[in-house]
């Protein structure tokens, strides 16, 4: 197909930088692969032919796209400007087509999203946005529809949540001439109203499964689809798992893995490259543990992100929680999940009939949490911290 | 219920393989059915090809290679069993015994087992358990005796009792599909060079939008340039007054840009409402008059249809003030021997094709009562029965839940009543333009109603999904919302619901409620608001948990609540409109999270052609 996708992968991610430690957040890992790549992997599987990558640090990029060159055309283009109304306009020189596809690459959604988006576009020859029923609109950008369904405004950075408005959903079809707009247009939300004003943009409703990476939680929430979409057990012939192990599938474990005796791991659960999971240990549902990381003997993990190099000593209990890469966390330290009242919206478990808010730690990259620490539902531990001080 | 679509092209017409044309007709068919998939193509050689097998459509067309074959004509069928289950013989097209006749079926022949066995005893070989291929054989056994193709077939049809639509091809002819029409819908396609036959009009609306309706006892041919139709009694239909173009654009019948069918009807209730009142006409005006002097008026319908009804009798009951009385169209003896001349039946139906509801507008028309249609397909059989016909223009409705039908319906309905209240006096000229203008913006108002409930509709959902059971309650005009709730959430989140008056509770109903049982409230703004707060009150004592769906600045019932689904403040006699839209995202949302589809609820087809 002729259309280019222009993925959009630059932003540091305030909201979430203890975790990404000031990498491209788009580079944070769900189930052994950057969230960038679940975008380029669904753009290959739509037949597109051409990706636009647009980051202010290209060179985060070059082994993705060394990885999927075979499969995909990849140019890397250099952001300018800052904001997402400086990386569009980077992309300017770089279309060639007449319409484009313009998509948040830290935006996770299952194929159909963007199929969906590029069958209105088919069909109506029009130009696209999709969106998203969410509750609080604040956090993801606001869209306001008119009757027929065509966008009246969009809001880049909604103050508070405005009843009726749809989240954006991080995918346009759009014309050339928007770059015009853009131009002379303040922000992206400016621009897509003056220009739906004039093309009348059709927005396109998405039902299904979705998470904008805003925050550490949201890495949780994609762990659930993610490992959630997981049907059966996948062992890497060179992982070594001792027979003493039970595993309850789905499971993915990756090369060079070694699961030890008597460790109990009930899926979805993903066990990334080269990852230790010592004796006695327990790994329960939505766990995801990245390349490299150490779970030492005796530790149980629930519903938790591990990203990549770190290490979990012996006797920890981790729910809930999110820990950035490279991080230490020495024996005996327990996450407290139950959550009362809080601001921060937890994780609503169902067991046994009942209901639970959860919530754990979010712990920072290349950060040190001490011996026996007990962590309150919702603590964040800075990025290099040594918790506690 | 089944779908037929049929193609005939002089020359290579298209530009794409006749089995992929075929297959992009038959999604658009789906809706009908969806449990077996089949094709026969006549090849540019001569030669027959079917293939069929058990499956959805998509998974049938990769195993089978649909797209690799090419031909002059060809037929294809989606079915949904009804004579022997699904299975890969079972299936359509079905054969005669020298493989030269292939035949595709919607409906029912009811006298099959009796010509099965003299079929057999006359050396015919029969390999299905379907209805469907005593047809083929009939045609060959008449052939065999030396007619010619069409003459046996109209030999043929005059054997077969029951309703059907049907369409075959016969190698030894390969130029042309013949069809015959009794009671089940089908419609000719007429474009350049190329024809069509079909079960309804999306499967072939992005080729043509000129189209005929057949109509019962009509049985012809098609060639790639001409239409022959003869009628029951043999003369030859003048097909020039019989062409219809049709409005729908093919984008309509697409989902693009929605996830499912349903949403996107959802969505396009406050479009479908400014069309049906756009669409508003003389037949409105002449229908108000008439129910202004009728001295009952009878509605009858089926599902979703039968909800609208319940709303229009309470309508014409209370606004009005004109007797009115409605009953589910299968019971249509129900009020079969009181009927008289002086009394109107309305009849309503989104296809015009319901069964049930076109043997309720035959009963009554024996007793000579005047028959208005409501409907949303143009020169469908209810309409084509009626005296009057007026309709919705909600385009058309592939989801088989009904949603925009459901709303326009209402509308139209309250429209209609509107003005006979205003004909017969019972309300003031000041009052109906009241009315009127609230009826006028509830396209915008639609609108405002789907955006803010749709997040709600979503997160509840996320806890709907976990129960068995639920209960809609409302009172006065809010019972038939209640009801047509439920109906949705049975439907296709296949959870059991239940309706009633919300005043009933105490007679039995609430025995059943326990923590955290669903309960969700119908308010309108009317003489029950705060009536309703003593059953919302019971319910909580319970432990129920509270839905509340009502208008903004019911703050006493809110504050009884767990969850809101808000609206914008009309009158209550236009209310419903709005007031099932939550429902309806509520029933789709809840769908979505336990993972089926909403389209293609199990067991249920879009219109039932079968008593």
């Amino acid at each position: 197909m002729d259309l280019i996708m222009v993925i959009l992968a630059g932003g540091a991610g305030q909201r979430i930088i203890d975790i990404t430690d000031g990498k491209p957040k788009v580079l944070l890992d769900i189930a052994g692969k950057p969230v960038i790549e679940y975008v380029i992997l669904n753009a290959i599987k739509i037949g597109l032919s051409d990706i636009i990558i647009v980051s202010d640090r290209t060179e985060y990029f070059e082994d993705i796209s060394v990885k999927y060159g075979r499969s995909i055309r990849i140019d890397l283009v250099k952001q300018k400007e800052p904001e997402i109304r400086g990386a569009i306009l980077s992309a300017r020189e770089s279309i060639k087509s007449n319409f484009f596809i313009l998509a948040y690459g830290d935006v996770l959604a299952p194929t159909e999203f963007y199929r969906d988006v590029i069958d209105a576009y088919r069909v109506y020859g029009r130009p696209v946005m999709a969106v998203v029923p969410e509750e609080d609109v604040s956090y993801y950008g606001a869209a306001i529809l008119d009757e027929r369904g065509i966008v009246k405004e969009v809001i880049e950075k909604p103050k508070k949540a405005i009843p009726g408005a749809y989240a954006i959903g991080g995918l346009y079809i759009l014309d050339k001439t928007f770059f015009d707009v853009l131009e002379e247009s303040k922000d992206t939300g400016e621009a897509i109203s003056k220009y739906s004003l004039e093309h009348g943009i059709l927005a396109s409703i998405w039902s299904g499964w979705w998470v904008d990476i805003g925050f550490p939680w949201d890495l949780l929430k994609a762990a659930y689809y993610i490992l959630g979409e997981t049907k059966s057990t996948i062992i890497s012939p060179q992982a070594s798992i001792s027979p003493n192990a039970s595993l309850k599938g789905p499971i993915i474990v990756e090369e060079g893995a070694i699961i030890d005796d008597y460790s109990i791991i009930k899926g979805p659960v993903y066990i990334g490259k080269d990852a230790y999971i010592g004796s006695h240990t327990l790994i329960r549902e939505y766990t995801d543990i990245e390349k490299g990381v150490i779970v030492s003997s005796y530790t149980e993990l629930v519903w938790s992100s591990i990203q990549r190099n770190t290490t979990i000593g012996r006797n920890t209990y981790l729910g809930f929680s999110v820990v950035g890469e490279n991080t230490v966390i020495e024996p005996n330290v327990i996450t407290m999940t139950l959550l009362k009242n809080t601001s921060i919206r937890p994780i609503v478990v169902k067991r046994r009939g009942h209901e639970y808010s959860k919530l754990g730690a979010f712990i920072g990259a290349r950060s040190r949490v001490k011996v026996g620490s007990i962590l309150q539902p919702g603590t964040l531990i800075k990025r290099s911290a040594i918790h506690p001080e | 219920m089944c779908g037929i679509i049929g193609i005939v092209q002089k020359g290579k017409i298209l530009k794409k393989k006749l089995g992929t044309v075929l297959r992009g007709c038959l999604k658009n068919l789906e809706y009908r059915g969806y449990d077996s998939v089949g094709f026969a193509i006549i090849t540019w050689n001569g030669e027959l090809v079917v293939r069929k097998s058990k499956g959805k459509i998509d998974d049938v067309s990769r195993k089978l290679g649909f797209d690799d074959y090419d031909g002059v004509l060809g037929i294809a069928h989606t079915r949904w069993a009804t004579h022997g289950k699904p299975s890969d013989i079972n299936a359509h097209p079905h054969v005669d015994c020298k493989n030269t006749i292939a035949v595709v079926h919607n409906g029912i022949i009811e006298n099959y087992q009796e010509l099965k066995e003299k079929l057999k005893e006359r050396g015919h070989f029969f390999i299905s358990e379907t209805d469907t291929e005593i047809i083929a054989h009939l045609i060959e056994d008449y052939k065999s005796r030396g007619y010619d193709t069409f003459t046996a077939f109209k030999k043929a049809i005059k054997e077969l009792k029951g309703a059907y639509a049907l369409a075959f091809i016969d190698k030894e002819v390969p130029d042309r599909i013949y069809f015959a029409r009794n009671t089940s819908p089908l419609v000719i396609g007429l474009g350049k060079n190329i024809m069509f036959v079909s079960s309804d009009i999306p499967a072939f609306l992005e080729y043509t939008n000129r189209v005929i309706v057949l109509q019962d006892g009509e049985i012809g041919y098609i060639t790639g340039d001409e239409v022959h139709i003869e009628g029951i009694d043999g003369t030859i239909v003048d097909k020039s007054k019989r062409i219809r173009i049709v409005d729908w654009t093919p984008e309509m019948a697409k989902k693009a840009g929605y996830p499912h069918f349903m949403l996107k009807e959802i969505h396009e209730q406050p479009l479908a409402l400014s069309s049906t009142l756009a669409g508003i006409g003389v037949e409105v005006e002449k229908l108000a008059e008439v129910l202004a002097s009728a001295q009952r008026v009878f509605l009858t319908g089926a599902g979703t249809s039968y909800h609208a009804t319940l709303i229009a009798e309470y309508l014409l009951n209370n606004l009005a003030e004109i007797p009115a009385f409605s009953f589910i169209s299968s019971e249509y003896n129900r009020y079969g021997k009181i009927l008289t001349k002086n009394d109107v039946l309305i009849a309503v139906s989104q296809s015009g094709e319901t069964i049930d509801t076109l043997m309720a507008v035959r009963r009554a028309k024996k007793k000579n009562v005047f028959i208005a249609a409501i409907s949303n397909v143009i020169d469908s059989a209810i309409p084509r029965e009626s005296n009057i016909a007026v309709y919705t223009r909600a385009g058309p409705e592939i989801g088989v839940a009904a949603t925009k039908t459901f709303t326009t319906q209402v509308f139209l309905l309250s429209w209609i009543i509107i003005k006979s209240a205003q004909i017969k006096g019972s309300i003031t000229e000041e009052e109906a333009k009241t009315l009127y203008s609230s009826l006028r913006r509830l396209p915008e108002y639609a609108r405002n109603v789907i955006s803010i409930n749709e997040f709600l509709a979503k997160k509840i959902a996320q806890d709907m999904a976990g129960k068995q059971s639920a209960y809609y309650l409302g009172r006065g005009l809010a019972v038939p919302v209640s009801m047509e709730g439920a109906l949705k959430l049975k439907e296709i989140a296949y959870i059991h619901a239940e309706a009633y008056p919300a005043g009933e509770s105490k007679h039995g109903p609430i025995a059943l409620v326990e923590p955290g049982f669903p309960v969700l409230f119908t308010i309108f703004d009317d003489e029950y608001r705060d009536l309703i707060l003593a059953n919302i009150e019971e319910m909580k004592a319970r432990g129920a948990w509270i839905i509340v769906n009502t208008f903004e600045g019911n703050e006493k019932a809110v504050k009884l609540s767990n969850n809101v689904f808000k609206t914008p403040r009309v009158q209550h006699w236009v209310a419903p409109i709005l007031h099932i839209i939550p429902y309806q995202l509520l029933a789709y949302y809840t769908s979505i999270v336990k993972g089926y589809d909403p389209d293609k609820p199990r067991n249920l087809a879009k219109t039932v052609t079968v008593e």
